[in-house]
């Protein structure tokens, strides 16, 4: 309000006295993925199932974004990539009497383990006597009981496929029992795809905690995204990366994986019988997948394993346990395991492939100090190109000095401390920086994290009170 | 001699792959993609073609 021209009381309402935090963001996560529909390269804000449903139909990251929603009921960016390679259908192999053939035709919307399996008999397709059933997921769950079309022909609803029945030469074509199966790929995206869907979630202002690319990675792959997300944190974006590694042996994942090592790239080894809330089908996927739903639904202080916490929903069962075969958590790999006397499955560690050695090793220290650089930032923007008084040497005057660490300190108790992300802070500006001559000083913040009790010792035994007093 | 000098002339030119990535403005999370992909230690020396061939094979890598 400007001075008035005439003697009058007016008023310079200040702003920023009460030290309001920046709304947290680290709990909200982005996906990139194949879907079956949906807009490319456009961000979506994805908050329940039904709008998965209308919006991307399904796909890969359909089922992710359903998945996340059902673990964690937190919203979600989802951007749909394009789709430059299409999804394949494998040969199908037949066992059983039945003389007739099938073939499958058609690209498939997602990964797929299908089954058909004949329910009646049928001499040829014009008798109109034989059914079938099919699965997706590899047996774990049956349509109904569907007569086999007269023209042979049966489209897979929803999965981009086509079946065509075929009589037998002679005999009877379908018999109870016959079986064909075969497994699909999903369709795919390459890097360059997925560096376009980049551009697009990191040029964009709203912010998250991390971004889950969908679908199996490879070591050149989480080169190209650690280059992006080292820019990005360059751009003040403090986030990592959630990247599955494919469905492999142990020894070839540490093979494959053995050069890679970023601090802001997360890899996710073994797979998991999911459980889809979308389509109800249980489908293999990795175990990135529950990983990013249970991130979303704990503080970013929590460890990924914290038994408190519970088993994780949604998992039916581990193809890769690694409590059975360890090997891939202390290589830095996102791991699932079963522990003794608890039942489902657990995350062994929150775990980020950064080098050996590195803070940033676990997920709860990645995004605790993630969440201190977006408060510290913020704070500190609120000092930048102020004035500040100085001392005969040029230095800050130590009463400005303690001003700005107060305030810088106290958003930093309000968003980490008092929360219980962290144990403590200590922010202290420096006292010697001649401001006169450079325009600049240095606020150096320490942030002291919790500690995790990953191996708890029980020392037990009998005691003898009559000896412990003979022995006093 | 003159076959010689020709022969010369078609050996393909071999430079650091920093070189490449300079001289035709490689994104870094592309070049980085490619480094990974063959494991090319600071200053390896390729061909232009192999050079390009790689970085193509870098960008097409399939995520599925």
């Amino acid at each position: 309000m400007p001075q008035p021209l005439l003697p009058d009381v007016w008023f310079s309402i200040q702003d920023g006295a009460l030290g309001i935090l920046p709304p947290p963001t680290d709990g909200v996560s982005a996906k990139i993925g194949v879907a079956t529909a949906g807009p490319v390269n456009q961000i979506v804000a994805v908050t329940n199932l039904k709008q998965v449903r209308e919006v991307f139909q399904g796909g890969p990251l359909a089922e992710a974004l359903a998945t996340h929603l059902a673990l964690s009921g937190a919203p979600v960016y989802a951007v749909r990539t394009n789709a430059s390679v299409a999804g394949t259908a494998g040969n199908v192999t037949k066992t059983g009497s039945g003389t007739g053939t099938m073939t499958v035709a058609g690209a498939p919307l997602d990964a797929y383990s299908v089954q058909i399996k004949i329910t009646r008999d049928g001499t040829n397709l014009a008798a109109g006597t034989a059914a079938f059933q099919y699965t997706l997921d590899g047996g774990d769950n049956w349509s109904p009981e569907i007569a086999l079309p007269v023209s042979g022909t049966y489209t897979l609803p929803g999965t981009g496929l086509s079946l065509t029945f075929a009589n037998g030469a002679s005999g009877t074509s379908f018999v109870k029992g016959d079986l064909y199966s075969f497994t699909c790929t999903a369709p795919a995206y390459t890097l360059s795809d997925l560096n376009t869907s980049l551009d697009v979630l990191l040029g964009d202002p709203r912010e998250w905690g991390w971004v889950h690319v969908v679908g199996a990675a490879t070591p050149t792959i989480a080169a190209g995204v650690a280059t992006r997300m080292q820019a990005a944190e360059t751009a003040y974006r403090f986030a990592f990366a959630l990247l599955e590694a494919a469905d492999d042996t142990d020894a070839n994942l540490l093979s494959a994986w053995t050069s890679f090592a970023d601090k802001r790239v997360a890899v996710a080894g073994g797979y998991c019988e999911l459980a889809s809330p979308l389509s109800g089908q249980v489908q293999k996927r990795s175990v990135a997948w529950p990983a990013s739903g249970r991130l979303a639904a704990i503080p970013v202080h929590e460890h990924l394993g914290r038994v408190l916490s519970g088993p994780v929903q949604g998992v039916v069962s581990l193809y890769r346990d690694e409590f059975k075969t360890p090997g891939l958590d202390e290589q830095f790999f996102i791991t699932m395991r079963t522990i003794i006397g608890r039942n489902g499955f657990y995350f062994t560690r929150g775990r980020i492939k950064a080098p050996a050695g590195s803070d940033f090793q676990y997920i709860e220290n990645r995004r605790v100090m993630d969440r201190a650089c977006r408060i510290a930032r913020n704070a500190a923007l609120r000092y930048l190109n102020d004035s500040v008084r100085v001392d005969g040497a040029g230095n800050i005057y130590e009463p400005d000095a303690r001003a700005i660490e107060a305030f810088v300190e106290g958003q930093l108790l309000a968003g980490l401390v008092s929360p219980g992300h962290a144990s403590e802070v200590q922010v202290s500006l420096r006292r010697d920086s001649n401001v006169l001559s450079t325009r600049s000083t240095t606020l150096t913040v320490r942030v002291r994290p919790l500690g995790y009790l990953e191996y708890l010792e029980v020392d037990i035994g009998f005691s003898n009170p009559a000896l412990e007093v003979a022995t006093a | 001699m003159a076959k010689e000098d020709k022969a010369k002339d078609e050996t393909p030119v071999m430079r650091p792959v920093e070189e490449w990535q300079a001289l035709f403005a490689t994104p870094d999370w592309l070049f980085a993609a490619a480094k990974a992909k063959y494991a090319w230690p600071r200053g390896q020396e390729v061909t232009e073609s192999g050079y390009k061939a790689a970085i193509k094979a870098a960008e097409n890598e399939v995520i599925r």
